[in-house]
């Protein structure tokens, strides 16, 4: 039985809405400004990719919002525009929806004002919904309990490469017969000085202060990658409930893979990366010549550049058009794999490549996507993921019309 | 100097900023907490702020009043006034 996406939701820096993520992929637009959020002087790291203008009373009832970090605001918004999206009728049996939802680091901007109060003026100053708001689970626990979905729920923490891995235990889930699953990934790690801080460590964010010229992979300037907020939420169900109700199938999950191959770090040399490609493409039943677009990882560094340029390149001797369209905002952690399985839903649909913004030109021996978004036919995508600590994945997805 | 009891009107305010959950005195007045969406950590929450404000602790199950009314009934039990008039 195959996965379908019948439903899509997505937050951000282009705004609320799956439409307005589009509509910026295609143009290729610069959504990389300072970070608003709080001061950044003393940190070497200024720019972002932040979600304008958000206010979470616009989408969410009050008790949520006080209950919350941005983290979960993003993932609820999310998940309500897939829901929606999908037409399903969740309330008739709500045991037969689950959600998965991956966090990399919970609610920490929430966790960086308890703790400030703690400090400052003692324990009884530590409010309630610390012990919620910060957790993990806490974007799946309100997605589920906002929306009386009571199946299977569970949230992945494997960092960027999540919502690739949550779309592959969403089939093992489906076939175990849940009928339908909420899966995706958020982040927001721009919130407070913590959560920035938390991230120096890895010495992988571009100190650039050049909106255009600060994350640029694949190119000579390459100087580290912009860190993002923002996440993106699938509805995903079984092929034949899809078609039984009449819904509109938007992808079909073909295929997906995970390897380890980094202790504590990127995976060095891709071969990691490589491998999860393979496996993925094995169980899709793929081979390079039924690849039309892939959406590369685009670290932003040139060792993980040049790994997965060498990856790409062994997977597809006779070439295939490459893109990154997160340069244009940025990687937002266990909201980058979903926001790239939302372009690469969006891209197969429109039959459409969006362009690699701010990078002026492909390297040599890869058919990068750079300038203008390329209109093209596409049936199948392959999305790659590499995250912090080593996690690879890798996940095929197809046009319903060629699955 | 910290006030000593609160009004329903101020209750209101807390609901709100505390629990996220907006209402208005004459509702406040006549339901329960459970009726108008406040759970449980809200209603922690809420007496906290309570607590902050008069200055003084609440008995340990000022969070297990059922209602705003309760809540300010206890408040104003403990209040130095309301002890004076005893």
């Amino acid at each position: 039985m195959d996965t379908v996406i019948t439903g899509l939701g997505a937050v951000s820096p282009a705004g609320v809405g799956t439409a307005a993520y589009w509509a910026a992929l295609v143009e290729g637009r610069t959504l990389i400004a300072p970070i608003p959020h709080f001061d950044t002087a003393g940190f070497p790291v200024r720019l972002g990719g932040t979600v304008p203008g958000f206010d979470p009373h616009e989408h969410l009832d009050g008790r949520y919002v006080v209950q919350t970090d941005a983290f979960s605001w993003f993932a609820m918004v999310a998940a309500a525009e897939a829901l929606r999206d999908s037409g399903a009728d969740t309330a008739a049996d709500p045991y037969s929806t689950g959600v998965l939802v991956c966090s990399g680091a919970g609610g920490v901007e929430f966790g960086q004002r308890e703790l400030a109060a703690l400090c400052r003026s003692g324990p009884d100053h530590v409010g309630p919904y610390q012990s919620i708001a910060w957790f993990y689970a806490a974007s799946t626990g309100q997605v589920s309990i906002s929306n009386g979905l009571k199946g299977m729920c569970g949230v992945l923490v494997t960092e960027e490469p999540g919502m690739l891995d949550a779309l592959g235990q969403s089939g093992q889930e489906l076939r175990r017969g849940t009928s339908a699953m909420l899966v995706g990934g958020s982040e927001a790690p721009l919130g407070s000085p913590f959560s920035l801080a938390c991230q120096l460590e890895t010495g992988l964010l571009s100190t650039g202060e050049d909106p255009g010229t600060a994350y640029v992979p694949f190119s000579e300037e390459a100087r580290g990658y912009v860190p993002a907020e923002g996440g993106a939420v699938a509805f995903v169900e079984g092929s034949s409930d899809a078609r039984a109700r009449g819904a509109r199938v938007r992808a079909v999950v073909a295929g997906h893979a995970s390897t380890f191959s980094g202790v504590g770090s990127m995976d060095p040399g891709g071969e990691g990366l490589l491998n999860a490609a393979l496996g993925a493409m094995a169980r899709a039943g793929v081979g390079p010549d039924d690849v039309d677009v892939v959406f590369a990882d685009a670290m932003g560094t040139p060792k993980a550049d040049a790994d997965e340029a060498a990856a790409i390149r062994r997977l597809f001797p006779r070439g295939v058009a490459v893109t990154a369209p997160k340069t244009g905002f940025g990687r937002a952690y266990a909201g980058a794999g979903a926001l790239d399985v939302a372009a690469a839903v969006l891209s197969l649909e429109h039959q459409v490549v969006p362009p690699t913004p701010h990078v002026s030109d492909p390297p040599v021996g890869l058919d990068l996507v750079v300038r203008v978004a390329r209109p093209t036919p596409l049936r199948t995508a392959l999305v790659l993921s590499r995250g912090a600590g080593g996690g690879n994945s890798a996940i095929v997805l197809k046009h319903p019309d060629h699955a | 100097m910290s006030q000593s009891t609160i009004t329903i009107e101020e209750l209101v305010e807390l609901i709100s900023t505390c629990a996220g959950i907006r209402t208005d005195a004459a509702s406040a007045a006549a339901r329960t907490f459970e009726e108008l969406g406040v759970d449980s950590l809200g209603v922690l929450g809420i007496v906290a702020e309570i607590e902050r404000r008069i200055g003084r602790k609440l008995p340990g199950d000022a969070d297990m009043s059922p209602s705003p009314a309760a809540l300010v009934a206890l408040v104003d039990e403990g209040a130095p006034a309301s002890l004076e008039r005893l």
